[in-house]
């Protein structure tokens, strides 16, 4: 936890975030108004009129896109797509990764499927608690863990059941659309699956230093940021 | 020095975007963007996300509700709204009003997308309805609704040909192009030509193989992070490939060899990395629609213009 700051982190995107928030409305009202001109342009006898409207609503979006896009601020819809654009460290100083782990009565750990946190998907959820975890109080930390064991608890026996944990829409099954990254469906076997209902839940920070781990997996450092007890 | 004369460049716009197009390809995107959407908001728990517990949306600002008009605590107003949006895209893709239906589909997925993220980040990017959203409302201002179509339009018989069909489906292919383009360039203001070397990619290819909660494929990751050339190759490669794409919109043979190559890339980074790009299939809008359907013999001789977007 100490080696990087949570909460200023937070305050720093916070800050970023309304200027971004009122120019990113702005440019998609633009664009939804000025291609409704465009829309209703087929009512108009002139055809230059027309080309005219069709002109200035390409040149917006052109100008709204782009410039998105060369600055890199994201301006949802209009994105800025910084994906992957940044340099992996080797070594391990970067924001721990949370990892959730289920508590049974003996104190053992089991890691939790994925699909249990749904409807949050894996990714929101760490970025969430890595953004925001540190910020909150006692209260809304109970409030939080109680939450959380609970759909842990439930995916549990959703995984236990005949059926399995069910795919977020039963009509496409396997073929439903995946999130942005894969993870592993570690209780898609009764056999893998936590026997004992769990009464805790714990959150670890991981980190760890590429080459080492290259070498021994288990080289990873582990940093206990969230416990939480079924009272 | 014929760049330096205004009336080049006007005839350039006017060639770029308002050549003879055909409203088959128009339709045929119309028919890709709301299919692809339909399928991955059915996919997404998305109404859910507001019945949250307040805890994970106390730090989401005023600003950020407002944007999207998202205010938690209502997952059934939002399943509804996940409905509408559902039987809109349904009928854009059979054509039953479907610029209507690619409007309020457009609209509601505007509200709906962030809710994925909304807890974090106000801008959901790479979740999958980035291009949807504008997409969608791009083809509602365009006559996307006179080809292919449960009920005829009214505009059926006034057009076979014309400019009104091209400057939409450019501007689907810009949309998707832009999204390789600014990867790419957020890579070298980001990083530099650095992201580029050996051991950046070899960290990359670590990371996403040794990451236990993303790990569903690591050999082609480890294969390549043991390999300099490998990391250097994918490197350059990646940042050719997402600079180079944009190529793919003013010339005929980029769409021909690297459209298709997008796929074999995502593939690469599927199980190289265990990353999913879901946009793929709308890659779809640069396949000229005309002859396919001239190739399954369905119509007669299709537009041959060379300036027609979509010739694949």
């Amino acid at each position: 936890m100490g080696r990087y700051n949570w909460e200023n982190r937070a305050d720093r995107i916070g800050d970023l975030t309304v200027k971004t928030n009122i120019s990113s409305t702005f440019c998609f009202l633009m664009f939804v108004i000025l291609g409704l001109r465009v829309a209703l342009a087929g009512g108009l006898r002139s055809s230059i009129a027309q080309r005219r409207r069709t002109n200035i609503f390409l040149c917006a979006v052109l100008l709204i896109s782009f410039g998105a896009g060369l600055t890199q601020h994201n301006l949802w819809p209009f994105s800025s797509w910084p994906v992957l654009a940044y340099a992996v460290p080797t070594g391990s100083n970067y924001p721990p990764l949370p990892r959730f782990v289920g508590v049974d009565t003996d104190r053992r750990e089991y890691d939790i499927d994925y699909r249990a946190w749904r409807p949050l998907g894996l990714e929101e959820l760490e970025s969430w608690i890595r953004l925001h975890l540190a910020q909150l109080d006692p209260a809304a930390r109970d409030r939080l863990g109680t939450y959380l064991l609970g759909r842990a608890n439930r995916a549990r026996e959703q995984a236990l059941s005949p059926a399995g944990l069910p795919y977020p829409n039963r009509w496409f099954g396997p073929l439903t659309a995946p999130t942005h990254m894969l993870h592993p469906a570690i209780w898609s076997h009764p056999g893998k699956v936590p026997p004992d209902r769990f009464v805790g839940l714990r959150i670890y920070g991981e980190t760890w230093n590429l080459e080492e781990r290259r070498r021994d997996p288990q080289k990873v450092t582990r940093v206990l940021i969230f416990d939480y007890r079924q009272p | 020095m014929k760049f330096l004369d205004p009336s080049w460049w006007i005839a350039a716009w006017n060639r770029f975007w308002f050549a003879r197009g055909s409203p088959r390809n128009l339709a045929a995107a119309r028919i890709i963007f709301a299919a692809y959407s339909l399928w991955v908001l059915l996919s997404r728990n998305l109404a859910e996300m507001s019945g949250l517990p307040s805890v994970f949306w106390s730090q989401v600002g005023a600003s950020a509700r407002w944007r999207y008009l998202v205010f938690p605590g209502h997952p059934g107003l939002e399943h509804v709204l996940v409905w509408i949006t559902a039987i809109a895209l349904l009928g854009g893709m059979v054509g039953v009003l479907p610029r209507f239906c690619c409007f309020v589909s457009g609209l509601l997925l505007y509200h709906l997308a962030p809710l994925e993220s909304l807890i974090w980040i106000p801008h959901p990017y790479a979740r999958g309805f980035t291009i949807s959203v504008i997409a969608l409302l791009t083809l509602s201002f365009s006559p996307c609704g006179d080809c292919w179509t449960l009920l005829p339009s009214r505009r059926d018989k006034l057009s076979a040909d014309s400019s009104d069909y091209t400057w939409p489906v450019r501007l689907l292919q810009l949309y998707l192009v832009e999204i390789y383009f600014f990867s790419g360039y957020a890579k070298l203001m980001g990083v530099g030509w650095k992201w580029a070397s050996a051991s950046n990619i070899r960290n990359w290819m670590l990371w996403c193989t040794e990451e236990e909660q993303i790990r569903v494929f690591h050999t082609l990751g480890t294969w390549i992070a043991d390999r300099p050339f490998a990391c250097w190759s994918v490197g350059i490669g990646t940042l050719l490939f997402e600079l180079g794409l944009i190529t793919a919109l003013f010339w005929k043979w980029p769409r021909r060899v690297l459209v298709p190559l997008v796929a074999v890339f995502h593939l690469g980074i599927l199980l190289a990395m265990n990353l999913v790009f879901l946009n793929v299939p709308q890659l779809l809008v640069f396949v000229d629609w005309d002859r396919v359907v001239a190739w399954f013999k369905l119509q007669p001789k299709p537009d041959s213009s060379p300036t027609a977007p979509g010739v694949a």
